[in-house]
């Protein structure tokens, strides 16, 4: 699982830096997208390799967690291993939200506001966070496309630890695997991009932050947007520091609170019919 | 020895580098624009130079003609200097006269002349200005 | 290697044949320049020398997603009309472009139309908690229960700048737009067939011909018709042509006679723009409440310029010069100024005494006279007269405005196309072109008032009972300049001894030794109408108001005024110079005159 994972990073390495001779932070960035996805040669091939390298990504960083969570790796493995693999996993959260803020659609230009004000929302280090984040204004895409393509790929690699010794993963899967990606790409369309000045009712975020887009109706921002979502990245980065004879109990409390967040994603999808297009 | 089938895997590995190597150049080298319209709503009175979008337009007596700004030599933009009237180039020196002719070196040649033509449906002056 | 990696580099192989083959066989392979529009839509026509296709594409204005291949992709969030101002800020006014118009343009007095409303807000029956302060406020309240703003809605609500354009026949199909409103040549078709890629895209332009501004301005004040010399007569059509309804008709099934055009429009051919800054019509991004607030040009801003003072807007004169191919280029800008410092770049310092306009539409020279004749402009008793009182030849004035509100019926609102209980049938008492009557305006000077407006209104309920309690009458009367400008002025009797321009009235006016006596020709209470003075009584021949002035600081001529401008009245039969020397000392000749000592006493009866 874990070399999957990393070959799918890899893949969004790649189709990253090339998407890049044809993507600029600035400008109408809404334009430049449309542009490099409707007529650039093998634009929207590259983008939506990207798109779902990214994806797999993610979905087998949280494959390769649950592998060893389930495993109990961490009973063994030092404290610092433990907690670095759940760091990557927490880590490609943010990798693919600030992707999406620089689609620079309508969804992205407002994934990136929502994430500005839930990071001003934190008592006491708010503001100064929020201003590493995001600019507001005409360098609103600069610092998330310097977080997306430089800051958080370079802390991936330094994560990656234990299998950084090779450059390149083991194993026969990473052909298929791009074979696979690759089909997606050619047959599968992306949602289409909303131009940011079009008035919807209706804005999805990414598709793992609509539970917490449901909550965000109800609940106070800081308690539900920012504290909710770290609550299980946190307790399950802290597993291997916890004495043995309390570890059945935090083993449950941890499955728990990620089936209460499986369950509000479930509801919002079902509440919610735009969620799923 | 390789076997036959390593052969065919190499060989296999090689179409498959090259085409996605192709794909990933044309994608990288993009398209840009090759020339840029540029537009003068106004003809220019004799001995005046108008300036837009890295081009001049000047009212010369048997009508307007239409420079590059770029200086022949490596590419300055040409400034036009009023007092004296001639166009010059502030990184090396180089000299040009209203009508483009060279009046000082470094440069060797005349200013490069743009084709204008009138836009019967507006009557506005326009040029097309090379980018490369 | 194992087989399920061969398999894989076999089927990327065939994706990278399939998709190589597709972009070099399917595909434009370069991307259209400078947007995707182009693909399907090609105007016949360029848009104007500032706005090249070649430049700026479709996409800048209209928006959409420009580089997406399927039409509904592409087409989503297309603005049909970049100039309303809805989205203006997006397209017009985005950043390198017009950045600041459209922001100054939303203050200004056509979108807001804080005038009318706060006029009918205040006159009208109206419930304070619905008051809006302008027009786009109260696109976005609800209906409520207001009448006035339920007229303002239903009744006044098509002109305005917010107001979207629609595909209607007529003078309604041209209305509103934001920028477009005005700044188009309008097509002679409303409509486009935009599934051919060939299309005509109606041009823009700074050069506004005058027929943009008259489609707004022909009712109420009917400034636009006076100025082109057209007065709206009564509905009958007459003189009837080949049998039927004559062919000088307006909009709205309305018809008007031939009266003689503004002198600006009349000699000098000149329009609207001509003499109306970009400041004046589009606001300077501050807020106003009156026309006359916005408005940046008077009279002696051309006729009596001074051309010494500081020119500050210089760089707005050379550009708005330079952006009109039709002006000359002058290589000194010397140039006339607005008080409010809006440069009049057309208009010079010419041969002698004189002027020189050169017309904005064709740069056609026209040249004028500056203020002649100081005996005349600057004699001291007249020192109150604004330009409008002597030179406005005619003024339209539309007396009575009955205006009945039945609630069994509904109407559509004009700001969002909804039809709600309600319906406003309206007609007037008569309209009539006459010299105007003169009063003191806001401003202190002395100029022209017509009604404006003379509300008689009545309200019915659900059961159709009249309303009592939300009926009411509001007599009015404005001041505005009628742009009927004359070179001649009326003589001395015309205004001294009429009591129609004295404010009083059509009526016959004696003065006697007890103060003023006037017979009204039209008699109010027995037509029916519950007032006891006629409707074109801005004042009583005691002097007491009669109708209120459409602004606080404005009012009709007070008893003390009407006394002496009369008593001025029984010498200028004879002494009808201005440099007649009764005038110099005119209190000592007047004394002289009653004490039985003046040379002409035994002449007069």
């Amino acid at each position: 699982m874990a070399e999957l994972a990393w070959w799918a990073f890899l893949f969004a390495l790649i189709t990253g830096v090339i998407l890049s001779f044809n993507y600029r932070p600035w400008g109408d960035v809404f334009k430049s997208v449309s542009k490099l996805t409707g007529w650039l040669p093998y634009g929207a091939f590259f983008r939506r390799l990207h798109y779902l390298s990214g994806q797999a990504f993610l979905i087998l960083t949280f494959a390769h967690t649950l592998e060893h969570f389930l495993r109990e790796t961490y009973r063994h493995i030092k404290p610092q291993e433990w907690t670095k693999l759940v760091l990557l996993f927490f880590l490609s959260f943010p990798l693919v939200f600030t992707g999406f803020i620089l689609k620079g659609d309508k969804g992205g230009i407002i994934a990136g506001r929502v994430m500005y004000n839930l990071a001003q929302e934190i008592p006491c280090l708010g503001s100064g966070l929020a201003a590493l984040l995001l600019r507001p204004g005409e360098d609103f895409f600069l610092l998330p496309y310097l977080h997306h393509s430089v800051i958080l790929p370079l802390v991936v690699i330094f994560l990656l630890g234990r299998h950084r010794k090779r450059l390149l993963p083991k194993g026969g899967l990473g052909w298929t695997l791009m074979a696979f990606l690759a089909f997606l790409a050619t047959f599968y369309p992306l949602p289409p991009d909303v131009p940011p000045h079009v008035e919807t009712t209706q804005i999805a975020g990414p598709w793992f932050f609509h539970g917490i887009q449901l909550l965000l109706r109800y609940g106070h921002p800081f308690w539900v947007g920012v504290l909710w979502p770290l609550v299980p990245i946190g307790l399950l980065a802290i597993l291997s520091f916890i004495p043995s004879s309390l570890l059945k109990w935090a083993k449950w409390i941890v499955i728990i609170t990620w089936l209460l967040h499986v369950t509000f994603l479930l509801i919002a999808w079902c509440l919610i019919p735009g969620f799923i297009k | 020895m390789l076997t036959r089938r390593e052969v065919f895997t190499r060989f296999l590995q090689c179409l498959v580098a090259g085409s996605s190597l192709y794909i990933v150049w044309k994608y990288v080298r993009g398209t840009g624009l090759s020339s840029l319209e540029v537009n003068f709503s106004k003809p220019p009175k004799e001995g005046e130079v108008l300036f837009s979008q890295g081009s001049y337009l000047v009212g010369l007596k048997q009508g307007p003609i239409a420079f590059s700004a770029r200086c022949p030599h490596l590419g300055c933009r040409l400034e036009y200097a009023a007092m004296v009237q001639h166009f010059q180039c502030p990184c090396h020196g180089s000299q040009f006269a209203l009508e483009g002719r060279r009046l000082k070196g470094p440069a060797k040649k005349r200013m490069t002349i743009l084709d204008l033509r009138m836009d019967d449906r507006c009557g506005a002056y326009k040029i097309t200005l090379p980018l490369s | 290697m194992k087989r399920t990696s061969i398999i894989s580099l076999v089927v990327l192989l065939l994706i990278f044949i399939f998709l190589i083959l597709r972009q070099e066989y399917h595909d434009i392979s370069s991307p259209p320049s400078p947007d995707g529009c182009v693909v399907c839509h090609e105007p016949e026509t360029e848009l104007s020398p500032s706005h090249l296709l070649a430049v700026l594409g479709c996409s800048s204005c209209h928006l959409g997603n420009p580089f997406a291949r399927a039409k509904d992709r592409a087409h989503m969030g297309i603005v049909k009309n970049p100039g309303d101002l809805h989205f203006s800020r997006l397209t017009c006014g985005r950043n390198g472009c017009h950045p600041d118009l459209p922001q100054r343009v939303e203050k200004s007095i056509m979108a807001t139309n804080r005038g009318i409303l706060k006029a009918m807000q205040t006159l009208w029956p109206h419930d304070t908690s619905e008051s809006v302060h302008d027009v786009h406020e109260l696109i976005e309240k609800p209906i409520g229960q207001s009448v006035a703003l339920d007229h303002f809605r239903k009744m006044c609500g098509g002109c305005h700048l917010w107001r979207p354009r629609y595909p209607k026949l007529g003078e309604i199909g041209r209305r509103g737009g934001g920028c477009t409103d005005c700044h188009i040549q309008e097509l002679s078709s409303h409509t486009q067939d935009l599934s051919k890629k060939r299309f005509r895209h109606p041009e823009l332009t700074t050069r506004i011909p005058s027929e943009n501004c008259l489609k707004c301005h022909n009712r109420s004040a009917r400034i636009g018709l006076s100025y082109t010399g057209r007065f709206e007569s009564e509905a009958y059509g007459t003189p009837y042509q080949k049998g039927g309804p004559g062919s000088r008709r307006l909009s709205g099934g309305r018809f008007y006679l031939e009266l003689p055009s503004d002198v600006h429009h009349q000699k000098a051919g000149m329009d609207c723009i001509d003499c109306h800054t970009e400041k004046g019509v589009m606001g300077d991004g501050k807020i106003y409440t009156h026309q006359e607030e916005q408005v940046d040009i008077t009279c002696i801003t051309c006729h009596d310029p001074d051309l010494q003072n500081e020119n500050p807007d210089r760089e707005l004169a050379r550009r708005l010069e330079r952006l009109n191919r039709r002006q000359p280029s002058f290589s000194v800008l010397s140039y006339v100024i607005s008080p409010n410092g809006s440069p009049l770049y057309h208009i010079r310092p010419g041969p002698g005494n004189k002027m020189k306009l050169y017309r904005k539409r064709d740069g056609k020279e026209i040249v004028f006279e500056r203020l002649a004749q100081p005996e005349v402009h600057k004699a001291p008793y007249h020192k109150r007269l604004s330009c409008q009182a002597c030179h406005s030849a005619w003024m339209p004035q539309c007396y009575g405005c009955h205006e009945t509100l039945f609630k069994q019926a509904s109407q559509r609102g004009w700001l969002t196309g909804k039809k709600w209980p309600g319906r406003w049938v309206e007609g007037r008492s008569y309209l009539r072109f006459r010299k105007p009557t003169l009063g003191v305006c806001p401003d202190g000077q002395i100029g022209p008032f017509a009604p404006g407006c003379q509300v008689f209104l009545e309200t019915f309920d659900e059961k159709g009972d009249y309303q009592p309690d939300i009926s009411l009458r509001s007599l009015v009367m404005a001041s505005f300049d009628p742009h009927t400008t004359a070179k001649n002025s009326p003589d001395c009797i015309g205004c001294h001894l009429d009591s129609k321009v004295l404010g009083l009235g059509e009526g016959s006016l004696k003065v006697t030794g007890k103060g003023l006596n006037f017979k009204p020709v039209y008699l109010s209470s027995e037509s029916g109408l519950g007032i006891e003075f006629p409707l074109d009584a801005f004042v009583s021949a005691k002097g007491s108001l009669l109708q209120k002035p459409s602004r606080p600081q404005g009012r009709p001529f007070n008893g003390e005024e009407l006394k002496q401008i009369t008593r001025v009245g029984l010498c200028i039969p004879c002494h009808d110079q201005y440099d007649d020397p009764i005038y110099s000392r005119y209190e000592q000749s007047l004394s002289r005159f009653l004490a039985g000592d003046a040379p002409c006493r035994k002449e007069v009866p």
